[in-house]
This record gives structure tokens, sequence and C-alpha cells, in this order.
């Protein structure tokens, strides 16, 4: 599956001091894609967080088709999954300027500083803002 | 434990982005822009892979610490 991690854990990865507790990644939003995203999920129960529990919910590719953003709880913990990540032209946009970070045997993309730095711009929270100073501290401290 | 050190713990519990953070010291209000240079700096000093491991350490410290926060509210 493919795949670009933003958010804290992106954060983390790059340096930052910032603690996370859920993973966020930007998925390409293809068929193929999808489909594989729906198939290795679907083990680990994954959920809308904050979902009443009596409502039924059906995880196929065509729910995730259909939402640019989802915040999901799974048996592995929490998982934010975008098709649209704000303040970036594209998903395309994320993977070209991705970094390739080595983690537990496997390659992860993640997303570049200066677009970690664009997508907090974009959502502006009060913690974006003190990440976006950490990311550029990272900026001015690495060669 | 002090009253300050309570208090940061409720914030714990309420606000789990709360501006208090733990870092490798203990933990103590953020720098008004986010960034202790001498933590950072030993964050870029570490691996990928140990950053996570230390991002996942802080985690398991700050659930610890909101369970304690909890008992002593």
């Amino acid at each position: 599956m493919e795949f670009v991690v933003i958010g804290g854990l992106a954060l983390v990865l790059h340096g930052a001091t910032a603690s996370t507790q859920d993973v966020d990644v930007a998925i390409r939003r293809d068929q193929e894609n999808v489909d594989r995203l729906v198939r290795a999920l679907k083990p680990f129960d994954p959920r809308p967080a904050d979902y009443p529990p009596e409502l039924p919910f059906i995880w196929d590719a065509q729910t995730v088709r259909n939402l640019s953003f989802m915040t999901l709880t799974t048996s592995l913990g929490r998982l934010d999954i975008l098709t649209e990540p704000p303040g970036v032209s594209s998903y395309q946009q994320l993977k070209v300027g991705a970094i390739q970070v080595e983690v537990r045997g496997t390659t992860w993309s993640v997303a570049s500083i200066d677009d970690l730095i664009a997508m907090k711009l974009a959502v502006g929270r009060p913690k974006d803002l003190l990440h976006i100073a950490e990311l550029r501290s990272i900026q001015a401290e690495t060669p | 434990m002090t009253d300050a050190e309570i208090a940061a713990l409720r914030a714990l519990v309420t606000d789990f982005d709360s501006p208090w953070e733990f870092t490798d010291r203990g933990y103590g209000l953020q720098d008004p822009v986010g960034t202790d240079i001498a933590l950072l700096r030993a964050n870029l000093r570490l691996t990928p892979e140990q950053r996570l491991d230390q991002a996942q350490a802080h985690i398991r410290q700050i659930y610890a610490l909101r369970g304690l926060a909890r008992r002593t509210s």
C-alpha cells in the first residue's frame, strides 16, 4: 500500500520533541491502493472514532473513496487517514517531496519538513504553530 | 509532589496537548516557541528508530502520570 506518514509521527521521525497518540497517513486514492488499504486494515476492526457502537459501519473500498478524512479506531490504536491533505496541492506533491526512513526493517515515506509546515499552517491550531516553530528549528539545525 | 506538579498532571488529564511537555529531564512548561534547543539537538543525534522508541516511552509516561493525576484529584 502506498502512503506518506504525516502529522505527529512525521514530526517525531524528523527529530521533533513532540509526542503523539495516533498515526496520521496520507494515501493515494486510486482503486488499487484503496483496495490494499481496506484489506490491510480489515483484521484490525477499523471504525470511525467516537462512532456509536450500536450503529453499523461497513469498512470497504466505497467508504474509503467517499471520504477525504477518516479518524479511525483500530485494535492497534488510532489511525487518521487523509486523501486530500490540507495545505498541499495533492498527495503526489507529498510523495515527491517525502524522505525515505528505515524503521524496523521497512522503509516509510515521511512528509518533508516543508510540506509538514504547509499542512500545519493550513490547519493553524495553537499546537500547530508550536510545531512549525520546532520544524523550523530542525531545518536550522540540520545541514 | 508539589502543587504545581499536581496542577500540571491535572492539565494532562483534561488536555493531552497541554503545553506541559515531558522531556528527558522530567517535565516542565514548554518554551514559548515550542522548542527546547538542547533537547532538540539531542533528538537529532538519534536514529529514526530511537526517536520512535523515545516517543513511545514518553506516551507511556504520560498515560501513567494521567492515572496518577486522577488518583490525586
